[in-house]
């Protein structure tokens, strides 16, 4: 079914590779767990974070300019010893959640990035969880590549959110970019 | 805080990174979580929220063999059960048209609220969810919800491309020799996403403790195929569906033989501007036939063939405020012909304008949920005979307006729990049986007689519950009391007149007794509790106690007499765990003896029930496989259920094993 929505990209860009997903632990971390950050240590810029080696990764509110970053693998940082469980913090009870997300992400730039309804065929048969991709935008703002970096265990939601990004989300033209993209589906 | 302490560690260390990424210009930027929600029940509240979803592995554990069944365990809940068949759900004491069934938000046409003998025309075998909505999100559906409304989803009508999927269902049990398979398949080409299904399902007469009752096997088939053309913030689909059943109702040599058929149309627009967050209609037509077969010979042939339609404006939001407003407009033509001619032919039609609202407060821990629903109601008989006088033109039909409104407050006490205040008045029009029957009704043993004067029910309800979701120890208690100034019953009028057809003469005797349709006032009053213990909760690992039961009281006001057909409630243990992959469950409950009887009512015995269940998912090669197995009434107890009309002659079923296999590809 997968070429069944190769719309706007092509299918060999779905390609997931398996290899690299090995190994890789992205632990999220809640954003609900920190303070807004207060003015003095944040400006308004947007919430980009930089991919870390395998096994540091963590999701950081950070100011920096939306930097036009190639991607090309950082393999020898040294790792922080970070480690935020996410079991240990509160629900995200106090966290505006949709379309908040993506206008923090460019708020200088055109785009848009609309969050998804929960596709109910997931909803009725309890799929949830977590992924990761790795998303290739070029210069015309065209998606070049949509891959899997971190699989939530169940295909058809992998390719659901492949989809979504590749067709309904648009970006800026003019900026090359590869972004690495979270998505939680959650269900309570 | 440690919390703060970690995030200034994070941002020291991110400032470094960005840094060194700038530097090298080599890792791709991370952007924050894309968080997709699914609808929560209690936190992520919309107006259409149902305060119960039934679906996937929850669903599959129930027993199936009819709508009333599936529910049966839930608080509340208890049922009609006119033999393993005919069995509606009764919540609250309420039934019949006061417990609005929908199939995809628009009405199952049958004819199962004219006569508990009439099965409910939509088998759990082809349901994918069930809602219970209640309160002021149940006003979208209908009027009167003072006992809730059910929603049953079959999943026809694709709302979105759906993944390739492919399932087989089988199911068999020891009580009535179930044998049900079903298979089901979707997925997408191109934009187009499609929905196919069918099943078939035999059963044998029941097993009772006190023997086998004959005149009680089925023997049913469905199918359904639907297909959508789904486009980025729009679809539109259509579906046809198909259900045969016949079925034995503990009547000797009775059969009745049910064909239903349905189409579907279905489509919805997100965000179609500013001021909308969605539009969404739904229209339904059915074609609905029902013969009573009495010794293979065609008696009565039951007919009710009409479309229901419906639009929800889904509002966008604005400021704190979230709403939905919709129109709703339906029309069925219901017939009898045959011996059984109790009712005469009607057009009933109805439109309806609704809304159902949350708003946040300005004090954060409040929050209100609201809604309304008025309605315009018409009955149109024709050729009806009342006492064996025509009616007149102006006679024979009827209309009325009932509104109904809900307002419910939420409080949060603390960050664990939650009180719901609800208050809701609500009216119905009386149907075309509560108007215009007059005859002779064997599926209860009645000569019925309606009263083209009736007003409209009307009722007011007060329910305050009190929840707590999180932690190890999690409840809900909720108390209720529902005040009808008007309930529309049947009161006992001597005997019907005498008939010299062969065809009415039951027991021996021609005289029926008669029942007239009568309007009193009535009081229910009840509660609901289920607590939790979680004694342990590890991924791999789970155990927990729940301790639940439920009350109701229903008394007629002015002679304090008691309402016939309640259930009074149950309490009861059960405890449930996760252990080495097997999901397992064991039930104690014991069913309160109902003393409070009506006047031509005998009490019932209480009784227990001890009921178990596992579950099992594992991969079988390719695809994902669900064992369940069932065991229910282990200790073999004779019971009998207060709710039924023929419960005298009818136990509950005996000790039975249910096993099922479902594989999904």
């Amino acid at each position: 079914m997968v070429s069944f929505f190769g719309l706007f990209y092509k299918p060999e860009s779905k390609s997931v590779d398996l290899a690299q997903n090995q190994g890789v632990q992205i632990q999220f971390i809640d954003l609900a767990e920190f303070e807004t950050p207060s003015p003095k240590s944040s400006s308004i810029l947007p919430e980009v974070v930089t991919a870390l080696p395998p096994k540091q990764m963590a999701e950081i509110p950070l100011q920096a300019p939306v930097a036009e970053v190639k991607k090309t693998k950082v393999k020898s940082e040294p790792a922080p010893e970070v480690v935020v469980k996410k079991d240990s913090v509160a629900p995200q009870s106090n966290l505006p959640t949709q379309s908040v997300i993506p206008a923090k992400f460019t708020p200088q730039v055109a785009g848009k990035f609309p969050v998804p309804l929960y596709p109910r065929w997931a909803k009725q048969q309890g799929i949830h969880g977590q992924l990761l991709l790795r998303v290739t935008v070029g210069a015309s703002g065209a998606v070049l590549k949509v891959k899997i970096e971190e699989s939530s265990g169940n295909n058809a939601l992998d390719e659901f959110a492949m989809d979504w990004v590749a067709q309904r989300w648009i970006w800026p033209k003019g900026i090359e970019n590869t972004v690495l993209v979270p998505f939680v589906f959650e269900l309570k | 805080m440690k919390s703060k302490a970690v995030y200034s560690v994070l941002t020291i260390f991110a400032s470094t990174m960005i840094m060194r990424a700038e530097d090298v210009k080599s890792a791709p930027q991370k952007i924050t979580p894309v968080v997709v929600k699914g609808t929560a029940i209690g936190a992520e509240l919309n107006p259409t929220s149902p305060s119960l979803i039934l679906s996937g592995n929850a669903l599959e554990i129930l027993p199936q063999s009819n709508l009333g069944d599936v529910l049966a365990d839930l608080p509340g809940v208890s049922t009609s059960y006119f033999g393993p068949n005919s069995s509606r759900p009764v919540i609250r004491g309420l039934e019949g048209d006061r417990l609005k069934i929908t199939q995809n938000g628009t009405s199952t046409l049958d004819a199962s609220s004219a006569s508990p003998d009439h099965a409910v025309s939509a088998d759990p075998a082809s349901i994918r969810e069930i809602q219970i909505l209640r309160g002021p999100a149940a006003l979208i559906y209908s009027p009167s919800i003072l006992g809730g409304v059910i929603n049953l989803i079959d999943n026809r009508i694709p709302v979105e491309l759906l993944p390739q999927q492919f399932i087989i269902n089988s199911r068999f049990g020891s009580v009535d020799q179930l044998s049900m398979q079903s298979v089901s398949a979707e997925g997408s080409f191109g934009s187009f996403a499609f929905h196919v299904d069918a099943f078939q399902k035999k059963t044998d007469d029941l097993s009772t403790p006190i023997g086998v009752i004959t005149d009680t096997s089925s023997d049913s088939d469905g199918a359904g195929l639907g297909f959508s053309y789904v486009k980025n913030d729009s679809f539109i689909g259509l579906s046809y569906s198909g259900l045969n059943s016949t079925y034995g109702v503990t009547e000797p040599d009775v059969k009745i033989g049910l064909r239903q058929r349905r189409w579907e149309l279905a489509g919805g627009i997100s965000s179609p501007s500013d001021n909308f967050k969605s539009i969404n209609y739904k229209a339904s037509t059915t074609d609905y036939v029902h013969t009573e077969f009495e010794s293979g010979q065609p008696g009565s042939t039951f007919k009710n063939n009409g479309f229901d339609s419906r639009i929800d404006f889904e509002l966008a939001k604005s400021g704190s405020l979230e709403g939905l407003v919709g129109l709703q407009m339906g029309k069925f033509d219901f017939s009898v012909v045959g011996d059984e001619a109790f009712l005469p032919d009607t057009r009933n039609t109805s439109s309806a304008a609704f809304g159902s609202f949350v708003q946040e407060l300005s004090d954060t821990s409040l929050r209100l949920r609201y809604g309304f629903r008025i309605e315009s109601a018409k009955v149109k008989s024709s050729d009806w005979v009342h006492e064996g006088v025509d009616g007149s033109y102006a006679a024979s039909q009827a209309s009325f307006v009932p509104q109904s409104f809900s307002l419910a407050i939420e409080k949060a006490i603390n960050a664990q729990w939650v009180s719901t205040l609800t208050l809701s008045t609500t009216e119905r029009a009386p149907n075309y049986q509560e108007l215009f029957a007059d005859g002779p009704h064997i599926g209860t043993d009645s000569y019925e007689v309606g009263n083209r004067n009736l007003d409209k029910e009307k009722g007011i309800g007060i329910e305050l519950e009190i929840a707590k979701s999180q932690g190890p120890i999690s409840t809900s208690f909720s108390i209720f009391y529902n005040r009808f100034s008007s309930f529309i019953i049947q009161e006992r009028n001597g005997y019907g007149p005498l008939t010299s057809s062969a065809d009415y003469q039951l027991g021996g005797t021609e005289e029926l007794a008669r029942y007239d349709f009568v309007s009193v006032p009535a009081d229910f009053y009840g509660s609901e509790i289920k607590m939790n213990f979680q004694i342990q909760e590890t991924p791999t690992t789970k155990l927990g106690l729940e301790l639940f039961g439920d009350y109701v009281r229903a008394t007629h006001r002015d002679s304090s007499e008691a309402l016939p057909r309640i259930s009074p409630g149950r309490v009861g243990l059960g405890l449930h765990g996760l252990s080495q992959e097997w999901n397992w469950r064991f039930d104690y409950t014991y069913h309160l003896p109902q003393n409070h009887v009506a006047n031509d009512e005998t009490t019932t015995a209480g009784y227990t029930m001890a009921g178990a269940s596992v579950t099992k998912l594992f991969k079988l090669s390719a695809c994902d496989a669900l064992f369940t197995l069932r065991l229910a009434n282990l200790l073999n107890r004779e019971a009998y259920n207060h709710s039924s009309f023929i419960k005298t002659q009818l136990p509950l079923p005996g000790r039975s094993v249910e096993a099922g296999l479902k594989l999904t590809f």
